[in-house]
């Protein structure tokens, strides 16, 4: 061996050792129970929840100034008939804004990305912020203000009641983002190929959920995007609870009615045009509702009749008929569940992947 | 008569005067998908000999939750042996139901509909709020003849 071909010898292995660090590391990855790490069409969900993602800003957000002053408004119970009911009497930060009572046979929904939304309410009844603002604060069971003007006055609703709306509606605009739950995590991990099995971010079961509320439940046919929701109206046969009207029950076809009332509709909008006056799919249709930080926001379906995650989950299971209309929720194969009872527990698990903080769902 | 039955009377004569008129137009059950969904967009309308139905979206394919128009065209092949104006005056009586035969539902928006221009009918501002599948049926109906058309759409998940 001469001197040259030793040194050949030596730095060969160098450029072996370029190649080898050119490939990226390769780290175990978290994969779900039957081997694959996710579908397509988990990705896709997975994708599609990124609270980052662009997501298209309201036709009429209010302006950001004021923002402090609605903030001091939401607090202000002065703004009620009696003096004694805030806003966030009924939307508690700590309930991710959103209150465990309900009101007039309705859940308290949490305001998180209720600026996001086409339509507010349960029913639809608003279709911004300002005019959603506008059913509480004169509503005798809430706020109760007298918000008329007096006859012969050009303007409707007196100037106080509106820089209270207008104040208020830009500070809930804001409160666009809740915290990142453990799904924004892994769905990051997902993203970005660094999914660690070291340190899983979802235990085995919430996978199995995810998994199942992908395909099997078909709960992803709604429930997508940020906030886990499609925004629309939908029947899935739930149940009225005792304290319920009639007409309260008939769910978006009802709310049609009350937006026609309402004095801060979008008289232009294109969506206003369109709505289906009359339609009968509409009858016991209700909001989807968002599906972030679950655990604080009991009890749960428009109308607060379940009051644990468990029971909410086991009434898609042996979705019933429709109360009013006709249910569209998906049914087992001759009237079997939908879903198994280990896919219930699962799909729970998954749930609670959905709030930022961890809690005790009432069995 | 027991409390639900009640509740459901009561909350039927609240959307009575609002939903009588498309009662009869609900699906009555919920169907099952088929293995697949068909989407030709050009039919010979059930009932005729030789009349086509043609479905066509201006912007292309609609997707989930983006506003959209459809144009339904008829046309007599040479087979047809109806007369054009026989068949303009089917253009001008079609009504058209948008459903989800899955699910016993409609659309959530009332599409405008526009006048017929020559034998095409343009229905603007649909809206597919859910995503799977969507059928739509067009019917006619003139001198006691009937004729109908159905199409498919299979509307992707986002």
């Amino acid at each position: 061996m001469t001197p040259s071909s030793g040194l050949r010898l030596r730095n060969a292995w160098w450029p072996a050792v370029g190649i080898l660090c050119s490939f990226p590391v390769s780290l175990p990855t978290q994969r779900l129970p039957d081997g694959g790490l996710s579908s397509e069409a988990e990705l896709t969900f997975l994708r599609g929840i990124h609270l980052d993602a662009p997501f298209a800003a309201r036709r009429d957000s209010p302006p950001p100034e004021g923002v402090a002053h609605g903030r001091a408004l939401f607090h202000d119970r002065k703004f009620s008939a009696k003096g004694d009911t805030s806003c966030a009497d009924c939307h508690r930060a700590s309930a991710a804004f959103s209150s465990p009572r309900t009101v007039e046979a309705r859940g308290v929904p949490s305001l998180y990305g209720a600026g996001a939304w086409r339509f507010l309410n349960a029913d639809g009844s608003a279709d911004s912020l300002l005019a959603q603002a506008w059913g509480p604060l004169t509503h005798p069971q809430e706020m109760g203000l007298n918000c008329t003007s007096p006859q012969g006055e050009a303007e409707k609703v007196t100037p106080r009641c509106k820089e209270f709306l207008v104040a208020v509606s830009a500070y809930v605009a804001t409160l666009a983002l809740p915290p990142p739950a453990p799904i924004d995590v892994f769905a990051q991990a997902v993203r970005s190929g660094t999914l660690s099995t070291l340190e899983p971010v979802l235990a085995p079961n919430a996978l199995r959920g995810l998994r199942a509320f992908v395909t099997t439940a078909q709960c992803s046919r709604c429930h997508f995007g940020p906030y886990l929701s499609d925004g629309e109206f939908h029947n899935v046969g739930v149940p009225a609870t005792p304290d319920e009207k009639p007409e309260r029950a008939a769910g978006r076809a009802h709310g049609l009615v009350r937006l026609a009332k309402n004095p801060f509709r979008c008289e232009e909008c294109d969506e206003w045009k369109r709505l289906p006056h009359g339609l009968g799919f509409t009858v016991g249709a209700f909001k989807t509702p968002p599906l972030r930080e679950l655990l604080r926001t009991p009890p749960y379906m428009h109308n607060g009749v379940y009051q644990s995650l468990a029971a909410a989950v086991e009434h898609y299971a042996q979705a019933p008929e429709a109360v009013v209309g006709t249910s569209e929720a998906p049914r087992g194969p001759r009237g079997q569940a939908l879903f198994s009872t280990e896919t219930r527990d699962d799909l729970r698990a998954f749930l609670v992947s959905l709030s930022s903080v961890g809690g005790n769902d009432p069995r | 008569m027991n409390s639900r039955a009640r509740f459901r009377m009561a909350t039927a004569l609240t959307t009575s005067v609002a939903s009588c008129a498309w009662a009869d137009r609900l699906p009555k059950a919920l169907e099952t998908r088929p293995p697949r969904i068909d989407t030709t967009r050009e039919k010979n309308m059930e009932g005729t000999k030789g009349l086509i139905a043609a479905l066509s979206f201006p912007k292309g394919e609609p997707r989930l939750q983006k506003p959209f128009d459809v144009i339904v065209c008829l046309k007599a092949t040479q087979k047809s042996e109806m007369e054009p104006s026989f068949v303009s005056s089917l253009v001008e009586k079609i009504d058209m139901k948008v459903v989800m035969p899955e699910h016993a539902h409609g659309m959530l928006v009332a599409p405008e509909r526009q006048n017929p221009r020559g034998t095409c009918l343009v229905y603007k501002g649909l809206r597919f709020h859910m995503a799977g599948w969507w059928r739509f049926e067009f019917r006619s109906a003139v001198n006691n003849a009937e004729v109908k058309v159905t199409f498919d759409a299979d509307v992707p998940a986002p």
